[in-house]
């Protein structure tokens, strides 16, 4: 035993010594400095040379200290990382402007001519073809403007089904030259609604251009031959193998789950996974590559390779793998891990996957800095590396005695802890199932999905039954995870809704589960009190992430949101009851099959169950559906679905159409309470608030059940002594019976009816209620030319001040008992 | 001068991805892989490629895989083969298995006072504790029995001056200690050496296995016992003659107050348990100064 001490003679020196100062893990410091750069530079202060010089400066301080004490190299290395990084940062964020803006303006919209290369795969969904462009040229009426590569989006309108069959032709590297409008991608319109301004800013795209026709699209040269041109085919090729050998309910989940085409997976299907926490498993993630490459090596080790030949085979098939799949975050971090594992087989050397994976988060970020901003990006390397560190540990405190299930239940919960706040941050969603849905549906997928249904798409090729058959097994396999994900579904009380941690939630979160991981899984010699105290201040800060929709409640909050053309109104109340009024609503147009797209707008889906989402909201007290028109409850159909609706008051006329028809009976099925009043009636809600109906009177209707305008549910609101009227689509003559039937008094604030429309919203009516604000729900651009330029004016003679969902975005007015704010998501 | 060209000449130039590539492409898939594996191997196993891959380049003078990378921890015993790293993984563990199988922990103490490892037919105390004064005696435990791989440990750490073994022994002892003791310790102390003894090792091992007992146990470490008579080694007598051979040789150390250790629990640390005699002779004169309860660890027993 001693005489092993001496070292081994044929070993390389190391520049480091051992023992007090041995080095450890370079990389992941580095890393860890250079998140830390990017988000000071993100921050503070951008400047590129300041930050150059402080590396340079910092290096060289090091280099002298380390040679002279022996000591300090993991500071130096952190700080060079974090200024390394604030420099690559500052020089992306330099650099991200776009060149467009300074021929064209930098809003509004404008026509012109753009030449240039499709740099993406283009994909046509429905009646449109999607692509990015790296323009070179741009035609502004007359001039031509040599622009220096910047790549915007591209959506070309397909008019017929001769486009859609053409658009399937175009091909990335096509030199094409086409007529656009160019407008500025919109910031996020409703409060935690996405983006897409910042989330294209991020991706150095700052225009979209709307193309009308795929006619004015003129191919300049076509037909180029570039690796990932091939790649392409290959994968349309193996995506017409999977359709082939699947049935057509699982060919797109197939296709996205191994070829990274998350497009064609089923957009309801997305979404039962994102609520239980699963949606990983839909795209490529980590998980893929490591099962592939752990097969395909083993694989390659049985028909008698060496090894070392596996593992060099391994490592130049992941290129091709990573652009296959379309080269997302998580597949490339998991192919430069499982590449450097395969070269560590490769030399005979020894593994070190927190410094693989700090190496990749390196590279990545060298690339593109913006990254890490992106959740898909935080996700895959924040659980990789807890896995990596955590898993271990917390295995062998687990009691059953089969280590593997240890095993399985420490990647559950050390996967969940960390992606919690992550997930709750940008999804707003949680479910309390997740880690039982990972721990059911992950083996099954990752061991015998994936595997299997590779295997079938290659069988396939060779022999197209047998691969029918190996597809069959594997779509029974996915029938049994489905109908687990149906049952866990119904268990609503389960996935809740989260209002967005703020960043120091975030950072005490994540002292807390540090904390809590060393004091059960580290090796301390009395844990005792601090396991105790650990798990108390993890719990506290979970449950106070649980009520936070409940704190600094002492205000009412209204929110008129941006539905485009329609009408959408929540009301919290301080004590967290909720009044939804309509939910929006996109008209419905017959469509051709070939003009659907998969997962068609939909305002319920995008707009209204997420704002209601983002505010923490678990259930629906009451839901007023002011009348059956699809522009007010078009959105209540995904709205009933997520969440528990208490009672509902309508106006008494009879579904009129069939979108009504299914929300009733959802609502019916879920056991909602339906009811209509009578004018007058009027209870509080909480102490406080108020609310009284005025309209319609059921004996009494004014309109007809297809023009239900006239008998819109109106009432006055009142909190804390403001007063709010909500109108509906009210129409003229419903204004006058209100009118003469009750005494009503002035208003704080007026719901304009019906968007605006010149046929409501008369001068006596504006007389009467004298509103200091109006707010007035309105699409941009809509074909019915809301608001009425002469309600305008009549508003403006009495003195209201306006406010405009299409110019302002969602309104939002705080109430409390000392005074009234209104606050708007951009400022026209 | 490029044509332009229109989507619907596309149309006709349209071929399937198999029909356009299948001439090229698919006959070759078969003949490429044993190709291509055949010029790896060619790569691989090219003796030339060997020769200059040992000579030592400029690269290779730094072993860039474990600056990048660098390897687990290596067993602190023999230095030699990687073990789990980590600070949740016990002191215990981060021993190959090539130099745990030399080294027998003592898991349940067979001796109640002694600690020394259970042989199966023993329980309650052993006949050499027996044999002591009941007042004498002192509560002993150890983490490994004394083996040969026990012994050339010590002597490496002792006589041949590795004192960076000091810290995973000590962290061991610590372990023993707060699993036997827990709580009950309020101060720890260590066998004293003799100060020739002591300039000629240079260091004294009890001394630092003491201070990072302490440290590890969050306690207070304190020098209290001087020897007042050189000995010879303890290894160099009989047994006879040990527990002779030391009797009062430790006294209470002139500069501690005597209040310090009064009603207190202390914690002598020593690198071997044999008769036990030197810790008894320091318990003696430590519960003579008033320490109201004295215990002891060792590395071997």
């Amino acid at each position: 035993m001693v005489s092993r001490c001496t070292s081994d003679k044929n070993q390389p020196v190391s520049i480091f010594l051992k023992g007090e100062n041995e080095l450890k893990q370079p990389l992941v410091w580095s890393s860890l400095g250079w998140i830390t750069g990017s988000l000071l530079c993100h921050w503070g202060w951008k400047s590129v040379s300041l930050y150059a010089g402080l590396a340079v400066g910092i290096s060289v301080l090091g280099a002298w200290f380390f040679y002279q004490y022996r000591k300090g190299l993991l500071v130096t290395l952190f700080l060079v990382g974090l200024s390394v990084g604030a420099a690559r940062y500052a020089y992306a964020e330099v650099n991200n402007h776009s060149a467009i803006a300074a021929v064209v303006g930098s809003n509004g919209e404008t026509a012109a001519v753009i030449t240039g290369e499709i740099v993406s795969r283009p994909q046509v969904d429905g009646d449109r073809l999607l692509f990015d462009i790296k323009v070179r040229q741009l035609a502004d009426g007359r001039i031509r403007w040599r622009i220096p590569e910047e790549e915007i989006k591209v959506t070309v309108r397909l008019q017929n089904e001769t486009e859609w069959l053409n658009a399937h032709q175009f091909q990335r590297y096509w030199k094409i030259e086409t007529l656009v409008v160019l407008e500025r991608p919109s910031p996020a319109r409703n409060p935690g609604a996405f983006d897409y301004r910042a989330y294209l800013y991020r991706q150095q795209i700052h225009w979209l251009a709307k193309g009308e026709s795929l006619d004015r699209v003129k191919i300049l040269s076509a037909d180029r031959d570039h690796l990932f041109v091939w790649m392409d085919r290959l994968r349309e090729e193996l995506g017409s193998q999977i359709e082939r050998i699947y049935s057509p309910a699982y060919a797109g989940l197939i296709r996205g789950m191994l070829l990274g085409e998350r497009e064609r997976v089923d957009a309801e299907m997305e979404a039962a996974y994102s609520t239980l926490g699963i949606v990983h498993l839909l795209s490529i993630s980590g998980l893929h590559v490591g099962v592939l490459v752990a097969c395909l090596y083993f694989l390659l080790k049985q028909t008698g390779l060496t090894r070392e030949k596996a593992a060099l085979l391994v490592i130049l098939a992941l290129p091709f793998y990573v652009i296959l799949t379309g080269a997302e975050a998580p597949v490339i971090r998991a192919a430069i891990m499982a590449g450097l594992s395969l070269l560590a087989v490769l030399f005979g050397r020894w593994k070190e996957l927190l410094s693989f994976m700090a190496l990749s988060l390196l590279i990545q970020l060298a690339w593109n800095p913006y990254q890490i901003f992106e959740p898909g990006f935080q996700l895959t390397f924040l659980v990789t590396g807890a896995l990596i560190i955590g898993v271990e540990p917390i295995a062998r405190q687990l009691p059953f005695p089969w280590h593997r299930l240890n095993q399985g239940i420490a990647v559950a919960l050390v996967a969940q802890v960390v992606s919690f706040p992550v997930l709750i941050y940008h999804f707003y969603e949680f479910s309390f199932l997740s880690w039982f849905a990972n721990l059911l549906f992950v083996p099954v997928i990752s061991s015998l999905v994936i595997p299997v249904s590779t295997a079938a798409l290659l069988l396939g090729f060779v022999h197209e039954t047998a691969g029918r058959w190996l597809a069959g097994f594997s779509s029974l396999l996915l029938d049994l995870v489905h109908k687990g994900t149906d049952l866990l579904l119904e268990w609503s009380w389960a996935h809740v809704t989260w209002v967005p941690p703020t960043l120091l939630w975030v950072l005490l979160y994540s002292l807390a589960a540090i904390y809590l991981w060393i004091s059960w899984a580290g090796n301390l010699i009395f844990p005792g009190r601090h396991r105790m105290l650990s798990g108390l201040c993890f719990i506290c800060l979970v449950a106070v992430a649980h009520q936070a929709h409940l704190w600094g409640k002492d205000e009412a909050r209204i929110a008129f949101l941006d539905v485009g053309q329609g009408d959408c109104t929540v009301i919290e109340t301080p004590e967290g009851k909720v009044i939804l009024v309509d939910g929006g609503g996109t008209p419905f147009f017959p469509r051709k099959p070939w003009q659907i797209r998969r997962d068609p707008f939909e305002v319920g889906k995008r707009i209204v169950v997420p704002y209601l989402k983002y505010r923490g909201i678990r259930q629906i007290d009451e839901l007023v559906i002011t009348h059956g028109d699809t522009d007010h409850i078009g959105g209540l159909l995904a709205v009933a679905e997520r969440f528990p609706v208490r009672r509902v008051i309508r106006n008494p006329h009879p579904p009129g159409s069939q979108t009504e028809k299914r929300l009733l009976q959802t609502l019916a099925k879920k056991g909602t309470r339906i009811y209509t009043l009578s004018p007058g009636v009027s209870w509080e809600v909480e102490p406080g608030i108020k609310w009284k109906f005025f309209h319609p009177d059921p004996s009494r209707l004014i309109g007809t059940n297809e023009k239900s305008n006239n008998d819109s549910v109106v009432f006055l609101l009142s909190v804390f002594q403001m007063r709010i009227m909500m109108t509906g689509d009210m129409e003229r003559e419903a204004e006058s019976k209100v009118l003469s039937e009750w005494a009503l008094p002035t208003v704080d604030l007026l719901k304009v009816a019906h968007h605006g429309s010149r046929t409501s919203t008369q001068a006596k009516w504006l007389q009467v209620l004298k509103p200091r604000q109006a707010i007035i729900s309105v699409g941009r651009e809509n074909r019915y030319g809301h608001p009425a330029p002469e309600v305008l004016q009549r508003l403006q003679a009495i003195g209201a001040a306006v406010l405009r969902t299409d110019r302002h975005g969602a309104v939002t007015v705080k109430i409390r008992p000392e005074g009234i704010r209104t606050e708007t998501m951009l400022q026209p | 001068m490029v044509e332009p060209v229109g989507p619907n000449n596309l149309m006709e130039k349209r071929r399937s991805f198999l029909d356009n590539l299948s001439v090229f492409w698919y006959p070759n898939i078969q003949t490429c892989v044993p190709v291509f594996v055949f010029l790896a191997e060619q790569m691989w196993n090219n003796p030339r490629k060997r020769r200059i891959s040992q000579r030592r380049s400029v690269l290779h003078i730094v072993d860039w895989w474990s600056v990048l990378f660098p390897p687990d921890h290596r067993c602190w015993l023999c230095d030699s083969a990687p073990v789990p790293a980590g600070f949740w993984v016990s002191v215990r563990e981060k021993v190959c298995a090539a130099c745990r199988e030399q080294l027998t922990p003592i898991v349940s103490a067979g001796c109640r006072v002694c600690g020394r490892s259970a042989d199966g037919n023993s329980t309650g105390i052993c006949p050499d504790c027996a044999r002591v004064n009941p007042s004498e005696r002192i509560c002993n435990r150890s983490a490994v029995v004394y083996s040969d791989g026990a012994k050339q440990i010590i002597q490496l750490f002792k006589y041949r001056g590795k004192e960076s073994l000091s810290s995973p022994l000590g962290v061991w002892m610590a372990e023993v200690a707060a699993s036997h003791f827990g709580k009950q310790i309020s101060l720890v102390t260590f066998v004293p050496l003799h100060p020739e003894r002591l300039s000629e090792r240079g260091f004294n091992q009890a001394e630092l296995l003491a201070n990072v007992i302490g440290k590890r146990l969050r306690l207070p470490v304190c020098s209290l016992l001087t020897r007042s008579r050189a000995t010879l080694p303890q290894s160099t007598r009989t047994r006879q003659d040990r527990l002779v051979a030391m009797q009062n040789v430790f006294q209470l150390s002139e500069q501690v107050n005597p209040k310090r250790i009064e009603n207190k629990r202390i914690l002598i640390v020593d690198d071997v348990y044999t008769t036990g005699a030197t810790l008894r002779e320091c318990a003696k004169s430590l519960r003579q100064a008033g320490a109201s309860h004295v215990c002891s660890v060792t590395f071997a027993r």
